[in-house]
């Protein structure tokens, strides 16, 4: 089984199928939320130290994962995990403490109410530096519905993973152990970890090092696929003055690394109350997609979603709608507007807390739309519930496919389809047939990634991923795995997502993109709109079907399944 | 004409954009490195792009045939490849 699924996602996806009960509510005591480390974690690799965490979301009611790196992983390696899955519900808050493999509860009533930074500082005060913790701040707790988990500063972020362990009433997870790794080949793994690193220097991750993920706005904007004023416009008139040039020029204060990593993509930037890190992901969702230009205000905005432990894509997307929904009417709010910096630090302040309208916004677009009601569904930017990242789909139609086939929703990090619209291989704004194998390509990928796991921002350095990812397995366990054979083992991991999703209630309608994106153009780079119509989605969405083998309805045919080792 | 840098391009170079005069891609990019000398890291020593970069026309195409002719209006983006985030 742990071949057929090596880790993190793969290994997790496997576990949901086994532990969570048809159905189930992924808030209610019987849902199962699973972390699940790297094969890798423990060795030298750099950017191995990495964990998925597993569940059913209760933002989109479909399989959800988000990974982080931190020592976390290191600590519950040593901690003889390679996998946890936590079920049942505490009837106070409390910690859930792994000590060399040993399972106990403590009280967390004196952590509750705390951010993750704060309960952090505490538990290690506790119990002692050797231990790492994940942990959920204060939007955990109360449910909201894009929680995180948080450690180390870094977050598994996607999907209301925070919200999952909050409704077991479990604060913290804290783990520590003495046990040591053991690898198949050691000193292949020294070399092949030698060799990694001083890729890991090279030009390509230049970008991550030298400016960070920031960098992105001004390039997007160019090309008029930033996503601004709730996916209204392609391009925002004040990017220059959230650059990442500008940031770094003016607000950088240091460059971090993750555990067991020699990249060093962190940058952390003065905030007004103090520092912060940004990615461009942030940084979009809470500036031009709020069409909020004054970078203070966006770097104070991510301190409020780090400290309350929220999703910082869904809670920019979820302000950004709300403030439509106020200009429109819908919502009877005079100070939310587009560029109303104070009202949105007091909006998602409200929604950490569930307070006032704050309640509505904190189970997602989705549901607030349907709350709301008029045309808000249309202009809600998720798919399946997830809202939708930094990337607009109608200029870059080939991600606009990776979202619409996503299993968690829309997704850019399980689907890296913008790279295919970043290369001379398809026409961006017109993508046709041509996009579609490029696009799985990307996703077979990533699901391997993500299960072994690895840094995405590593993907440069490789010049045969499959091979050289089926080497380092072998250098762990001993396996004679190949590229072929990880191959088949992404179309695995995919599939088994897929059928789990099936299993819980999908159906083909959920495969596409909000109305707005399929009825309004938005101005382009020259003279040429950006537009994508339903038919042109459809069609790109019936033929990824084809190509995976899956039917004309989207479903798994029981060949796949038994082609793939599925049938368990 | 005109190339806009962004990115890692754009420190290399030490400036966001840069006049030159070719009628190719790769006449471009010599020209470019010419002018901003840090840019020549980025180039292969025929004038073409490492993998780590791309070049776009205008926005609206990127370019992989580094000999093409370009219209003299014609605005190059030099960017990092990787646009993940």
């Amino acid at each position: 089984m742990l071949r057929r699924f090596v880790g993190g996602v793969g290994l997790g996806t496997w576990l949901l199928h086994r532990e969570a009960p048809r159905a189930i509510d992924p808030l209610a005591p019987d849902a199962p939320i699973a972390f699940v480390l790297s094969p890798l974690v423990g060795t030298p690799l750099t950017t191995s130290a990495k964990f998925a965490v597993v569940a059913k979301s209760p933002l989109t009611n479909r399989l959800n994962d988000a990974l982080s790196s931190s020592h976390f992983a290191l600590a519950a390696k040593r901690a003889g995990m390679d996998a946890l899955v936590v079920v049942g519900r505490r009837d106070t808050p409390s910690v859930l403490v792994i000590d060399d493999g040993v399972v106990r509860l403590e009280s967390a009533a004196d952590l509750w109410g705390r951010s993750a930074g704060e309960a952090n500082a505490l538990l290690k005060d506790r119990l002692g530096a050797r231990f790492s913790c994940a942990i959920i701040g204060p939007a955990g707790e109360r449910l909201v519905r894009f929680a995180t988990i948080s450690h180390d500063r870094r977050h598994a972020g996607r999907g209301g993973m925070g919200a999952v362990l909050g409704s077991k009433n479990i604060k913290a997870i804290a783990v520590a152990g003495s046990q040591r790794l053991e690898v198949a080949d050691p000193q292949g793994m020294i070399e092949l970890a030698r060799d990694l690193s001083k890729r890991s220097f090279g030009p390509a991750t230049a970008k991550y090092r030298e400016l960070g993920t920031v960098a992105n706005l001004l390039t997007f904007n160019r090309f008029a696929a930033l996503p601004t004023r709730n996916f209204q416009q392609g391009a925002f008139e004040s990017a220059d003055a959230l650059s990442g040039e500008s940031l770094n020029e003016t607000r950088r204060v240091a460059r971090n690394s993750c555990a067991a990593c020699t990249i060093g993509c962190e940058h952390i930037y003065a905030a007004p109350e103090g520092e912060v890190r940004l990615e461009y992901e942030s940084l979009f969702a809470l500036g031009p997609l709020c069409g909020i230009g004054d970078r203070d205000a966006v770097l104070s905005a991510a301190r409020i979603c780090d400290e309350a432990g929220i999703d910082t894509i869904s809670a920019g997307a979820t302000v950004a709608f709300a403030m439509e929904c106020a200009e429109r009417g819908l919502i009877d709010d005079p100070n939310l507007r587009f560029g109303a910096a104070d009202r949105m630090l007091a909006l998602l302040r409200q929604i950490a807390q569930r307070e006032g309208i704050g309640a509505l916004l904190a189970d997602g677009t989705r549901r607030a739309a349907e709350v709301i009601g008029g045309d808000a569904s249309d202009f809600a930017p998720h798919v399946k519930g997830l809202e939708i990242p930094g990337y607009e789909p109608r200029a870059l139609q080939t991600m606009a496919l990776g979202f619409a086939v996503g299993s968690r929703g829309a997704d850019h990090n399980r689907s890296g389809a913008y790279e295919v619209d970043f290369s001379n291989k398809v026409d961006r704004r017109d993508v046709g047939p041509e996009s579609v194998g490029l696009a799985i390509e990307t996703e077979d990928r990533a699901a391997v990634m993500d299960s072994l796991i690895l840094c995405k921002f590593l993907r440069g350095v490789f010049t045969d991923y499959f091979a050289e990812s089926a080497e380092m397995l072998r250098l762990v366990t001993g396996w004679d795995m190949t590229a072929d054979e990880l191959r088949r083992t992404a179309r695995r991991i995919v599939t088994a997502k897929k059928l789990f999703n099936i299993r819980e209630g999908w159906t083909a309608a959920e495969d596409t993109l909000p109305r707005r994106f399929l009825s309004q153009s938005i101005p382009g780079v020259g003279d040429r709109e950006s537009s994508l119509t339903q038919e042109r989605l459809q069609s790109l969405v019936a033929a990824y079907w084809r190509e995976r083998g899956w039917t004309g309805e989207g479903l798994v045919p029981s060949k796949v399944v038994a082609e793939l080792e599925l049938t368990d | 004409m005109m190339i806009e840098l962004f990115g890692v391009p754009r420190q290399m170079a030490g400036r966001a954009e840069a006049g030159v005069f070719a009628t190719t891609v790769r006449q471009a990019l010599f020209a470019l490195a010419e002018e901003c000398p840090g840019i020549a890291k980025a180039l292969r020593s025929d004038g073409s792009l490492l993998p780590q970069y791309l070049v776009s026309l205008n926005g609206e195409r990127f370019l992989g045939d580094f000999d093409e002719t370009l219209p003299p209006d014609s605005r190059l983006l030099l960017l990092s490849a990787d646009a993940g985030g």
